[in-house]
């Protein structure tokens, strides 16, 4: 039985950026549009179904 | 919970700077580890509530208070893995649900699994646990997981380069190396899965 993505989650589009310091706030913002840049710089949750 | 927790045991937090540190905002300090844990709870819980007789497995629990947090029904099975001492641990430190059982055991070991019930659809949480794995580790893991269970959802946070490159080289991070060695850490796994 193989695992199949179902959701990938970054924390840089996250609504609790926005209780973030000002200048996190601006790295998440600007990283947030892109899935690779948010990979690259803030935490990524994954949940695959089997 | 987890205040009490760390008063309770004595544990120097000063071990990890980055947590104590006076330098970072306290929102940044934390954000990672809290976001990342309430979208798992949130997952769990969702997967619960479709499932009303589902199977929880929380892999590297800790001391991690998850099962209090989600609130799973009696009618779902709720188990915390981690090595046999630090599940020997979690009954001084934490309450017990009558429905939450913990299971001491090496995930990397193959025999573990054999002896756990199947028969319900689970959902799998790996919350912090890939830096301690290595690629090959992980993904016989997975491979016995899903030969295993019937049906259900696994769900863990991944590194970036950058993160693995600190829990490697920095001091402030050198007590997250533990158990598994400096060597274990050398290879983080893929993080390019969706494109």
């Amino acid at each position: 039985m193989a695992l199949k993505l179902v959701e990938e989650i970054s924390l840089t589009r996250a609504p609790e950026v926005a209780e973030l310091p000002p200048i996190w706030r601006l790295t998440s913002h600007l990283a947030a549009p892109s899935a690779t840049v948010s990979r690259m710089i803030g935490t990524v949750v994954l949940r695959y179904r089997f | 919970m987890a205040d009490e927790i760390i008063t309770r045991i004595g544990y120097d937090l000063s071990k990890f700077p980055a947590l104590t540190s006076k330098i970072l905002d306290p929102r940044t300090r934390v954000f990672d580890i809290a976001v990342r844990a309430k979208r798992l709870d949130e997952l769990v819980r969702r997967f619960v509530i479709h499932h009303p007789n589902a199977s929880c497995w929380i892999w590297a629990a800790g001391l991690d208070g998850r099962v209090f947090r989600v609130g799973p029904p009696r009618t779902v099975g709720w188990y915390d893995v981690d090595f046999p001492e630090v599940v020997a641990l979690r009954p001084q430190v934490l309450p017990q649900p009558t429905n939450a059982h913990t299971i001491g055991a090496d995930l990397t070991d193959p025999q573990w699994l054999h002896y756990i019930p199947a028969d319900r659809p689970a959902v799998i949480v790996a919350d912090g646990l890939i830096p301690f794995l290595t690629q090959d580790d992980f993904v016989s893991l997975l491979n016995r997981l899903t030969s295993h269970f019937p049906s259900g959802e696994l769900a863990f946070n991944l590194y970036t380069t950058y993160a693995i490159w600190t829990l490697t080289h920095t001091r402030g991070m050198a007590a997250n190396r533990g158990r598994r060695g400096q060597s274990r850490f050398q290879r983080p796994p893929p993080t390019r899965t969706l494109e």
